[in-house]
């Protein structure tokens, strides 16, 4: 029988989501913070940890190279995945954005240059707003964008507003509120149903039903 | 530009002859099940698709424009063309068992094409026709030896029923639809609230996406959630549907899914998907559309499903059974006794390569049959075998054959 796989987002959301893992009773021995290894397993094998870019995570679970994802929501409704979004894990809990030079405001009639990780985002937000606007892809140093002139305003994740601030900028305008979300292959979660309900149940138990 | 990519993996022998020993197995099975192949056009005219509201998006659609303007679609759909051919006929014969095996064109899918193998049942709204297009999608499954799949089987309209009073728009619809399918809880409550519904329609809503897995307790908790006759009927006929599964014995194939959505609008009743493990994507898709006829001036029920053949060629590790190719070399003296031999080992069902032997020997590759003057060398990499009379050879050749069937 292959492992449940389960894909993660590394760096700093990691650490979380492992001790939430750990908290359900879910543990991977040999995972600890410096280690430099991608895939762990536990004890018995029956479950295999990978670890991914935060924005390739809800791909992985879509394709069903991975059968659960534990992933912040911006990058699943980035990445647009078909996927089962079945738990809230009541952690990573941020907003998303739009933020322009401190003092400035958000005008309504006029085409914006807009700099960001998240186009689609950005695009699905403004589209609401019957306004249109251009898309400046960036891979990260967004708040830099609105300084050097590269864009008028930018849409990211704000967590406390200390980077924004310290960059002279400030929130304009919230677009929705995130946080890490568990999700699971549409196919895995029918052909595997019984693995990924016992792991769905012990995260359950520890974060609560919503 | 993709200029000169290889983007079609069907271009390999190996992978397309998996591709077509499904197809083969799929058409055979059908016709097990008294279904009759048909064909639909390449070119189907625009409006056919744009008059059937809320099926294939009109920007997925390959179009093209014939030389009086007219505008043409490639074949974006097996079923609507279908529907049509059937409400069109004279005689309608019911009910009608038609299926198909036919390239879909899509502008949004990498590839553009794909091949889906189906069936459409008309003129029947029961139990009993619902169940047996289900028996029959897991027993082509189980002929071509997909190792572990599952069908999943929801219902089109039963979680619609409890949004007759809401008086939701479409935008609204579209973003309940996205959270429902996603089995998105968290996110559900606080979006049906901000719309100032009933707390008790909510509290039904809410649950709709967690009423899946073991059908009698899914069916059970789904007796809560009811608040029309239709609600119940529906659920009634799901349940004998389910009964009747239990007979074909193929129930631990099958797991319900209330919270199932599919796109295409068509579908008014049962609807399924088949889901192999290790593949994210559905292999096969399916559901009662009892009023697509009417779009034709006809009110005949239907139930229909389509297999993706080029996902389960895929998952078809080895090839289940490959004959060699014999290549038969010749002195040119002995040509036309060559070619009469050939033509008699492929009536034993032998591949056969003709070439006229080489100055030397070296060009040999094996297996091969050399035909000399007054005698034949059959050889491959393990033997090498020599016959007075090509009569001698095929009867050798026939012993090895009855042999390999006895093992």
């Amino acid at each position: 029988m292959q492992p449940v796989t389960i894909a993660l987002a590394k760096g700093r959301p990691a650490k979380q989501s492992i001790d939430l893992l750990k908290a359900a009773g879910i543990h991977f021995e040999d995972f600890h913070e410096k280690t430099r290894k991608l895939v762990f397993f536990n004890k018995d094998k029956t479950l295999r940890l990978i670890f991914l870019k935060g924005m390739d995570v809800p791909i992985y679970v879509e394709k069903g190279a991975a059968d659960i994802g534990i992933v912040g929501r911006d990058n699943i409704i980035e990445t647009e995945a078909d996927v089962y979004e079945i738990l809230d894990l009541g952690i990573g809990k941020c907003k998303f954005s739009v933020a322009g030079k401190k003092g400035s405001f958000l005008p309504d009639s006029q085409t914006l240059t807009i700099g960001t990780k998240y186009p689609n985002i950005a695009k699905n937000f403004f589209e609401k707003r019957n306004q249109t606007i251009e898309t400046v892809k960036l891979n990260g140093s967004v708040e830099l964008a609105p300084l050097i002139g590269l864009a008028d305003y930018i849409v990211d994740i704000v967590e406390t507003g200390n980077t924004l601030r310290e960059n002279g900028l400030e929130v304009l305008a919230d677009i929705e509120t995130i946080s890490t979300k568990f999700i699971v292959n549409k196919a895995s979660f029918v052909t595997r149903s019984n693995e990924i309900q016992d792991v769905l149940k012990k995260l359950e138990q520890v974060v609560g039903v919503g | 530009m993709r200029n000169k990519q290889l983007l079609h993996s069907m271009f390999y022998p190996e992978q397309f002859a998996k591709k077509r020993h499904v197809i083969h197995k799929l058409t055979d099975r059908f016709a097990k099940f008294g279904y009759q192949q048909v064909e639909t056009p390449v070119f189907e005219n625009y409006d056919l698709y744009n008059d059937v509201q809320g099926t294939v998006n009109t920007t997925d659609m390959l179009k093209l424009i014939d030389p009086s303007g007219e505008v043409l679609v490639l074949r974006p759909d097996a079923t609507i063309p279908i529907t049509r051919h059937y409400t069109n006929l004279q005689n309608l014969e019911t009910p009608g068992r038609l299926s198909y095996v036919l390239d879909i064109f899509r502008s949004t899918a990498e590839e553009r094409s794909r091949t889906q193998a189906g069936v459409e049942l008309f003129g029947e709204r029961t139990p009993e026709a619902d169940a047996e297009l289900i028996a029959l999608a897991v027993t082509s499954l189980n002929e071509i030896k997909i190792p572990s799949f599952k069908i999943e089987i929801g219902h089109a309209t039963f979680y619609k029923e409890l949004l007759h009073e809401a008086n939701l728009n479409a935008i609204q619809q579209k973003q309940l639809d996205q959270y429902i399918q996603s089995k998105n809880i968290s996110e559900i409550v606080p979006f049906l609230k901000e719309l100032n519904l009933d707390p008790d329609l909510i509290k039904k809503l809410r649950k709709i996406p967690m009423l899946y897995g073991d059908t009698s307790m899914v069916i059970k908790e789904a007796e809560n959630i009811i608040s029309t006759d239709r609600m119940r009927e529906e659920l009634d006929y799901l349940s004998d549907v389910y009964q009747l599964l239990q007979d074909y014995h193929i129930e631990s194939y099958i797991s319900i899914n209330l919270g199932l959505i599919n796109h295409m609008n068509y579908y008014s009743g049962i609807i399924f998907q088949g889901f192999a493990e290790g593949l994210g994507q559905p292999i096969m898709m399916g559901g009662r559309y009892d009023y697509l006829t009417h779009t034709f001036q006809q009110q005949t029920p239907a139930i229909g499903f389509a297999f993706e053949v080029d996902l389960l060629a895929n998952l078809l590790y080895e090839m289940p059974e490959k004959t060699e190719v014999i290549e038969l070399l010749y002195e040119s003296a002995e040509r036309e006794r060559a070619f009469i031999l050939a033509e008699q080992l492929r009536v034993f069902n032998k591949k056969i390569i003709t070439r006229a032997a080489g100055e030397s020997g070296s060009d040999l590759k094996a297996p091969n049959i050399f035909v000399k003057s007054k005698k034949s060398i059959y050889s491959n990499q393990k033997e090498q075998r020599e016959f007075k009379t090509d009569q001698e050879l095929l009867e050798w050749f026939l012993r090895k054959d009855v042999e390999k069937c006895n093992l």
